[in-house]
């Protein structure tokens, strides 16, 4: 298949108006979000709700917001600055930086290989790819042998370490530093207590994590995978859950910074030279001409 | 290779402890060179960049390539997005910081930005300078695996909003070129036109760095992080500027905002359940 060339948009259309259904700011007179008046229809809103308005365009039921919320408060939002992205956060507050750059850098490395927005966004089109193609009647197993075989054909990069790395070929599949998931238990706790403990895709994630090792695979499922499935049985997109996942873990973010502004400056697992495990040429003069 | 959870493992840097305080340094080693005793009033800053990421000098043609590249990208002007980024940081006073991140999230962008860099050095590694393989792959329809990156259609490394290459770019494709001689830039210098004929778009600035950064034998992780490097300078004078300005001074577009979807306005006392 090939794509035909299309004349490109013109961009000087834009110029002078932005046509929008998202909303805008009537200056000193209103709001509008997703055709609303935020000031009159949405200001009850929790937080959680105009959030999901506005990346949806739907409005989202009592039990529905409670599941959302609770993601977000059981499996994203660790206050140990251990974790990579909450580093960034506590080695902002530990070098005396303010609480928004440190919360948008962390924010913007959670798009990382190993955890955060990517593997998330990837464990959803996980489960929505291999839904597709039972619906069309081929069985698990060769599906599930089928994306492997293609990651192998595209020579995927490793996600943990290397060049050109690339989330795993099964997104919530796997974790680093221990196998046991512990946000798990208290996800479908959550999800039961709701009533959304029966959805498709909440089955979904355990019927792959039986058929894996059959690829010698032993990855026990994790967190991620249950995240996309309680919000893909909510019917939320792809697109729309990675951009829900996009600010979850900002709150353990928080915690990680103030924490570290509570300590002395400098004094995050400070590190001294001799813990430079330098592995590269050795000593050498540069034989230039001075500048 | 093994790691222990205590050190950091580096072919780059490495720190000899001052004798009275082991938590500072007292010389510092970069790929084998002393910093400051050796390198400081000898090195450009060019050189330098070279060496912590390829850990060896350029050689003069290397060095003219990169130092030229360097310029073509410090700034692409206050019409571009990621500029316009950090100008709003500027215009309403925001920090230093927030204005280069600012740049950056843009500059990343597959929109002439970092990831179609990343994306045609992939494409250099794959098809190499096979214009025939070339064709192939910029006509068939895109298949990045789904991440957090959004959608896009446009083959990496030409523009989705012109058939036109601008002069700056072209100046930038030709000078690059001749600089380096043979190679990948020279390679998309004699095949320019057919590339444009094949995608029906322009070049863009994002494969001439792309090319030059092949040449320079970076990697396309290496490649996609220094483009976004190499183009602050811009964005940060143009945001320190806009910040002396005022917020006055930038463009706000206050009739600019067209709502197809206006309920109009409402009567605050009548409450929606």
């Amino acid at each position: 298949m090939t794509v035909t060339p299309q004349p490109p948009p013109q961009v000087r259309d834009g110029e002078a108006v932005w046509i929008t259904d998202m909303g805008a700011w009537f200056p000193g007179e209103r709001v509008v979000l997703r055709g609303r008046d935020l000031f009159t229809e949405l200001r009850d809103m929790s937080w959680m709700e105009l959030l999901l308005l506005g990346i949806t365009n739907r409005r989202h039921d009592p039990r529905q917001l409670r599941l959302f919320n609770g993601i977000w408060v059981i499996a994203t939002s660790y206050p140990d600055p251990r974790i990579w992205n909450n580093g960034v956060s506590a080695l902002a507050g530990s070098a005396r930086s303010t609480a928004s750059l440190a919360i948008a850098a962390a924010t913007a490395v959670s798009e990382a290989t190993i955890y955060g927005h990517r593997p998330l966004t990837g464990a959803m089109h996980l489960l929505r790819r291999v839904a597709t193609q039972q619906d069309a009647g081929l069985a698990l197993p060769k599906i599930l042998r089928n994306i492997l075989r293609e990651a192998r054909c595209r020579k995927q990069g490793h996600p943990g370490a290397g060049k050109q790395r690339a989330v795993a070929v099964f997104p919530g599949y796997g974790r680093p530093l221990v196998r046991r998931d512990e946000r798990i238990d208290v996800l479908l706790g959550l999800a039961q207590e709701l009533g959304f403990g029966g959805g498709r895709y909440l089955s979904l994630v355990a019927e792959i994590e039986k058929n894996l090792p059959g690829l010698g695979l032993e990855l026990a499922a994790n967190a991620g995978i249950y995240m996309a499935a309680l919000a893909a049985d909510q019917h939320m997109s792809t697109r729309e859950f990675c951009h829900y996942v996009t600010l979850c873990f900002s709150s353990g973010f928080m915690c990680c910074y103030i924490d570290a502004l509570n300590h002395d400056p400098g004094s995050f697992f400070p590190i001294p030279c001799s813990a430079i495990n330098y592995v590269g040429t050795s000593s050498r003069s540069y034989r230039g001409n001075p500048v | 290779m093994k790691f222990s959870d205590a050190t950091i493992t580096t072919a780059i840097w490495q720190e000899i402890p001052d004798t009275e305080d082991p938590m500072q340094a007292g010389v510092c080693y970069c790929a084998g060179y002393d910093v400051y005793q050796d390198l400081l009033g000898k090195i450009t800053w060019i050189e330098y960049l070279f060496l912590l990421f390829r850990r060896e000098l350029p050689c003069s043609r290397q060095r003219a390539l990169l130092e030229g590249l360097a310029v073509a990208l410090a700034n692409p002007g206050p019409r571009d997005l990621s500029v316009r980024a950090a100008m709003n940081g500027g215009a309403g006073g925001s920090t230093a910081a927030s204005c280069l991140m600012a740049a950056l999230a843009v500059a990343a962008g597959y929109h002439g930005g970092a990831r179609d860099v990343y994306h045609v050095m992939v494409a250099f590694e794959h098809w190499g300078d096979n214009l025939e393989h070339w064709r192939t792959f910029l006509t068939a329809p895109r298949d990045d695996p789904p991440d957090s990156w959004p959608e896009v259609k446009t083959a990496p490394g030409f523009m989705a909003t012109t058939t036109v290459c601008p002069a700056p770019i072209k100046h930038t494709l030709d000078y690059l070129a001749a600089t380096f001689g043979e190679g990948k830039l020279a390679w998309l210098r004699r095949h320019r036109t057919t590339l444009e004929s094949i995608t029906g778009l322009a070049l863009a600035q994002s494969a001439v760095a792309a090319a030059a950064l092949a040449d320079l034998g970076f990697s396309p992780d290496a490649g996609e992080a220094l483009f976004l490097l190499l183009r602050l300078p811009g964005a940060s004078a143009h945001a320190l500027e806009q910040s002396e300005l005022g917020w006055r001074a930038m463009p706000f577009h206050a009739t600019g905002i067209q709502l197809s979807n206006d309920p109009g306005l409402q009567p605050r006392s009548r409450r929606k359940s």
